[in-house]
């Protein structure tokens, strides 16, 4: 489990929200959402511990019932997708998905993990293809897939939909729902489709009021 | 690398510029247009992009025509330097002498004693001072700037000094570098006031016979000229976030770093690499002063030929220039193949999933953060060494400091540093506007071109930048020579251009492609002709952009030791050039004089490129 | 002062044998100038600019030249820019090239200061302008027979294409605080340089004074120093070979043990002045006087002169043949002949090279321009100096460069 508490973003002193706590069960992701400039990528940001130093975070993050603040960004161990894929492009596919991968136990092994995730996905002979090639429903899907090999303890997924077309926006919405429910999911977006699909709760990030409807 | 510069500079002043410093200097402070421009403009121009309709307004075969000939002129310049430098290299030129075609000039040549000894000490110097260079100029950007934004305290200190030691000119940089590290020394003198040092340790420093002190120079100066290359670089990787899925998936910075942000990085930066590495392999300044003496590099080498009375050696001097040109090449294409042999020994390990560096990588890192941070320093001490010495009195070894501080220097240098000064500003003045037409005319054709004639064209546009100036400077001069031309200051300008413009070119492309094209698109619905959106709106709007590519243009044409000793015959003395002249003579309060006078004088461009910025972007960062 | 690159210089040479045996084919000054008088010339040369290519590595007597030239502005509207050269073979390699391509006037040389291999160089290929000495009022200042080198150069006569601009004779100078009984010949540096390893260092050749070590060394060690006043022969390796044996012996304890050279005599004396050796040369006996009065050396050096006794000759200034203002150079160089020039460059605090006038032909009024000069501390007294060595033959110079460069580069 997730959880915030009293959690507020600050910018030379003044609060971009007024502090929002809430708590995220894994199979019920937590939507927070608010018009654009309203901390909503900061928020993530602190959360990954990558805010930039302007900007400070008050507050504390518990995840599975232990403060994460402490740690640095690469142990806390939360997968983040943007709105944009983030492939990297001087990697192939495989590669990227490699990436993802733990290290060890060896090259073929980690091949086979690759392999078998990709025919999962319905993407099986895409191991070698450069990331470019590919349209924007598969590149999301090889993100998807990137940050769940990594195995992470939370998702975090910043406005990942808003790039697709609608048809498209729907399924790959509902593929990461379904992958990720044994995860807490905090998702933000100032799309209210969004938080309806989800289906679990909504926090609306305000400046003068930032109520928990937990 | 002017906008990173811009960047470096905007990012130490109050806290508005502090706050989101890429974003400012990127878009020099515009906002986005709103919305409904957009709409007015779909009614306006249907299904015509604004370069079409830009296109159809000039003339769309002349438009194409005139970048051709834009394009063809450097393209004329080295063919022709070439053409001229073969020629004689085989034995043909009737000008001086040579009817038929022989191998004598190359025969002459194996016989000059010491040319072995002159290609290794030029080929060490380059394949030392290149990886290092590079590796902490990575090094640096990885600590000062991980994301392209530069982090606030000692990294922000680190890159205002990285700043300096770029832009001070290779000339002067080399004689108070050669003053720093030589037995008797800055540093030396610096270590006499704790050990018990009476007399200069007998070190073979500067002008070793491997050229390693010019290793040092050449590390020095091509750091920082990476350093802010990959910093403009970055700024289109969106590194913040790519770092952030990086943290996300688990990876330690350093390694994400390495393996996510360092290999493109390096595609980027691809071309400034080569053309420090061309630069390494034909310093003529810096190889004059911290190269080796006797006998010295190639590229020195073959200006010594030319300066030959017996015109005959100018045949095996071509020669030379030729050997000078095919080395220049093949160091190139080693470079090449030693880029492809790493890419494919870490494309395993790029996907190993291993998060973290292991202690080897963690301790090479710090070490090489220390190292970098040696190098600014040193390079801080060389640079500040100049206008110490214009000061001095007398600055006796083990003397720490001088006996401060006069004027007389100055006093007496002054009615001598008036017509260098004038050359060299007027030069880089003319040049520098010459190259800034150039470059708007430019990426104005350009963009009605396709993708494929674009790049050549400006690979052709780079080609002096990478190819061996000291070959085709030389067919010129012998061209020149044929045609009963001597130097002076037009051939001078004209072959500064040749190096200026790539830098102005590069320096404005970026900014250029990344103004909104809606604001144009605006102005042509308002009723704007062509003409007028180029000046009032794209240029109006790119102007800190223009101001500092025309800093870096003059302060290129400031440095330029060769192409004023080649193109001036004699007659064209400037800053740079008096500065080397006077070095071999003894008197470092007046070589420290003519090397602080040039570093304030490209100083200077820099500054006021910064408030034309600041000025500029005064009324939308509100 | 001036020198020339090096293994290249055979052919020139035999150039300037020949032409010092021949009648000489240089070329005629033009009608106008053959016409006019002394008057006519300096009216001519007002307004007139005049390039002065002149080795450059010497703030001292670039210094000097600044004042002449603001002088000469004043005087008689002449404007001198003084091209500063790394290496005086520059601007020859200039003029020969000049002529090649077949430019007869407006060439970018005006006016140049020379002397030996270059003069030579210029003088057989018909390269100079002149014969002009004559004209100019002050060379009647001069006399040939007291210092033959005024109208010598390099053992080749100067036939009026150039003018004496200063006497040069070779002085070693030492810091007495370092060095208390200087080497006052060959073998004694040997000597000392063994005691004291690393404290020595020579510019290397073509430097003209690293040349000149060479000539000097020769002479010293040379069997019979006579015959280097003829042309070097078939016998010219017997002849240098006991100069190699020294310096092969002497390297190893040199400055960077032989490993590197100062590449010019500045050079040589800015190692004196850190520090790192304690001996350099110059061909100017006040040069180490000059530097004290300028701050550049420290006061404790003295001068000393080989027992044997040193080289000396003059160095010079010539007009190309397509000079674009030869009326203003010949102007420029009468008054550097002028008692006043003569007597502010012997100045041991300006810079200290003698004079080329002969104080007999002075009047009372000239000769006190020359009376208690500072001499400086460091300049022999003028018995101290004794006669001259007169410079070897030109054409032992590819005797000896070549083969220097062939044993000690890289």
């Amino acid at each position: 489990m997730l959880e915030l508490r009293n959690v507020a973003i600050s910018l030379d002193g003044s609060r971009l929200f007024a502090p929002v706590s809430c708590r995220v069960q894994p199979g019920r992701p937590l939507t927070i959402i608010g018009p654009s400039g309203a901390g909503k990528s900061s928020l993530l940001a602190w959360l990954t511990g990558v805010l930039p130093p302007s900007l400070t975070g008050e507050g504390d993050v518990l995840l599975d019932g232990g403060s994460i603040l402490a740690l640095p960004a690469h142990r806390r161990r939360l997968g983040i997708l943007f709105q944009d894929d983030l492939l990297f492009p001087h990697m192939n596919v495989g590669e990227n998905l490699a990436f993802g991968l733990p290290a060890g136990p060896d090259r073929a092994a980690r091949h086979r993990i690759v392999k078998e995730a990709l025919v999962r996905a319905g993407l099986a002979e895409f191991a070698h293809r450069d990331p470019l090639t590919l349209s924007g429903g598969e590149r999301a899907r090889v993100a998807l897939l990137r940050v769940l090999l990594a195995e992470p303890r939370a998702l975090l997924l910043d406005e990942p939909f808003s790039k697709l077309d609608l048809p498209l926006r729907d399924r790959f919405r509902s593929l990461v729902f379904q992958s990720a429910a044994h995860l807490p999911v905090l998702l933000v977006s100032h799309d209210p489709q969004d938080s309806h699909a989800a289906g679990g709760d909504v926090v609306a990030l305000h400046p003068n009021h930032g109520p928990c409807t937990n | 690398m002017a906008e990173a510069l811009q960047r470096v500079r905007a990012r130490s002043r109050g806290t508005r510029w502090s706050l989101t410093p890429s974003f400012q200097a990127r878009d020099a402070g515009h906002k986005p247009l709103p919305c409904t421009k957009k709409d007015v403009l779909g009614a306006c121009l249907p299904n015509v992009s604004p370069h079409r309709a830009a296109a159809r307004s000039l003339d769309s075969a002349g438009v194409r025509v005139a970048w051709l000939a834009l394009a063809a002129l450097p393209a004329v310049a080295i063919f022709a330097g070439l053409v001229f430098v073969i020629l004689p290299a085989f034995g043909y030129f009737p000008t001086l002498g040579g009817t038929a075609f022989s191998l004598q000039p190359w025969r002459d040549l194996l016989a000059y004693p010491g040319l072995a000894s002159a290609a290794r000490a030029t080929l060490i110097s380059a394949f030392v001072a290149m990886p290092i260079a590079l590796g902490l100029a990575l090094l640096a950007l990885a600590w000062i700037a991980p994301y392209g934004a530069v982090r606030g305290g000692l990294p922000l200190m680190a890159a205002k000094l990285l700043s300096w030691l770029l832009a001070t000119p290779h000339a002067a940089f080399a004689l108070g570098l050669a003053f720093l590290i030589a037995p008797s020394g800055w540093l030396v003198r610096l270590a006499a006031l704790v050990l018990p040092i009476d007399t200069p340790p007998d070190l073979p420093v500067p002008r070793d016979p491997y050229g390693l002190s010019l290793a040092v120079g050449l590390v020095l100066k091509e750091m920082p000229f990476l350093f802010f290359a990959g910093l403009t670089a970055l700024s289109q990787l969106d590194a913040s976030r790519v770092m952030a899925v990086a943290a996300g998936l688990g990876y330690q910075p350093g390694s994400a770093w390495l393996k996510l942000i360092a290999p493109r990085l390096y595609t980027l930066i691809r071309l400034p690499v080569y053309a420090a590495l061309a630069y390494a392999l034909s310093a003529v300044d810096m190889a004059l002063v911290l190269g080796p003496a006797v006998p010295p590099t190639l590229a020195v080498l073959a200006v010594e030929f030319t300066h030959d009375p017996d015109l005959a050696r100018r045949f095996p001097g071509a020669s030379l220039a030729l050997t000078h040109l095919l080395l220049t090449l093949g160091a190139l294409g080693l470079w090449r193949a030693l880029e492809m042999l790493i890419s494919h020994v870490l494309r395993g390990v790029l996907a190993d999933g291993v998060r973290a560096l292991g202690p080897f990588w963690r301790s090479a890192a710090l070490l090489g953060r220390a190292l970098a941070l040696a190098g600014i320093l040193l390079g801080a001490l060389a640079i500040l060494a100049l206008p110490l010495w214009s000061l001095a009195a007398a600055w006796r070894f083990p003397d720490a400091l001088p006996d401060c501080c006069t004027l007389a220097s100055w006093r007496r240098a002054l009615p001598d540093l008036w017509l260098p000064l004038r050359n060299s500003v007027s030069i880089a003045l003319v040049v520098t506007l010459l190259a800034l037409g150039g470059a708007i005319a430019w990426l104005t054709l350009e963009r009605n071109l396709a993708q494929r004639p674009r790049r050549s064209g400006r690979t052709i546009a780079a080609l002096p930048l990478v190819i061996s100036d000291v070959a085709f400077l030389m067919g010129v001069q012998i061209l020149l020579l044929a045609l009963g031309l001597g130097g002076g200051w037009l051939p001078t300008a004209l072959s500064h251009t040749l190096f200026v413009f790539p830098y102005v070119l590069l320096a404005l492309a970026d900014p250029w492609a990344k103004l909104d094209p809606r604001y144009e698109r605006a102005a042509m619905c308002l009723g704007a002709g062509p003409m007028r959106v180029l000046l009032a709106v794209r240029l109006a709007l790119l102007l800190p952009a223009l101001a500092f590519a025309g800093a870096l243009g003059c302060a290129v044409s400031l440095s330029l030791y060769l192409p004023t000793v080649l193109m001036g015959g004699g007659r064209v003395a400037t800053l740079a050039t008096e500065a080397i002249a006077l070095s071999s003579g003894g008197d470092r309060r007046v070589v420290g004089l003519y090397g602080t006078t040039l570093a304030l004088v490209i100083w200077a461009g820099f500054f006021i490129a910064y408030g034309i910025a600041r000025r500029a972007a005064r009324p939308s960062s509100a | 002062m001036t020198g020339t690159r090096n293994w290249s210089r055979r052919s020139l040479m035999a150039g300037g044998a020949a032409a010092a045996s021949l009648p000489l084919l240089a070329r005629a000054m033009p009608a106008s100038a053959r016409q006019l008088n002394w008057q006519g010339i300096a009216a001519n040369a007002r307004g007139q600019v005049v390039h002065f290519n002149g080795w450059g590595g010497d703030q001292r007597i670039n210094d000097y030249v600044a004042w002449a030239a603001g002088e000469i502005m004043a005087r008689a509207g002449i404007e001198v820019r003084h091209v500063k050269l790394a290496d005086t073979a520059e601007a020859v390699s200039r003029i020969v090239a000049e002529m090649a391509a077949g430019r007869k006037t407006g060439g970018s040389v005006d006016l140049i200061w020379v002397n030996g291999e270059n003069f030579a160089a210029l003088k057989s290929r018909n390269l100079l302008f002149g014969p002009f000495v004559h004209l100019m009022p002050n060379f009647q200042k001069v006399d040939p027979e007291e210092k033959p080198t005024t109208i010598l150069d390099f053992t080749i006569p100067t036939d009026g294409y150039e003018a004496p601009w200063g006497m040069a004779q070779l002085v070693f100078f030492h810091d007495s605080a370092r060095v208390q009984e200087p080497p006052r010949s060959m073998a004694a540096l040997k000597s000392w340089a063994e005691a004291n390893p690393g404290r020595f260092a020579y510019p290397a050749p073509p430097d003209f004074l690293g040349t000149t070590f060479l000539k000097q060394a020769l002479y010293e060690t040379t069997a019979d120093p006579m015959r280097l006043l003829r042309p070097a022969g078939a016998d010219a390796m017997m002849a240098t070979a006991p100069l190699w044996a020294f310096l092969d012996s002497l390297h190893p304890v040199l400055w960077r043990r032989g490993a590197s050279f100062p590449k010019t005599s500045s050079e040589m004396r800015q190692l004196v002045a850190d520090g790192e050796t304690d001996i350099y040369f110059a061909f100017n006996p006040g040069d180490a006087s000059s530097a004290i009065a300028q701050g550049l050396l420290p006061d404790t050096m003295r001068a000393f002169v080989p027992n044997a006794g040193s080289i000396g000759n003059s160095h010079f200034l010539a007009i190309p043949f397509n000079s674009s203002a030869y009326e203003g150079a010949m102007v420029f160089a009468d008054f550097l002949l002028s008692p006043e020039a003569q007597a502010r460059k012997e100045n041991a605090e300006l810079w200290g090279d003698p004079t080329v006038l002969s104080m007999a032909r002075l009047s009372a009024e000239e000769r006190k321009l020359f009376e208690n000069l500072p001499r400086g501390i460091a300049t022999p007294a003028p018995g101290e100096l004794g006669k001259p060595l007169p410079e070897p033959h030109a054409s032992w110079i590819p005797a000896l460069e070549p083969e220097w460069l062939k044993r000690y580069s890289g």
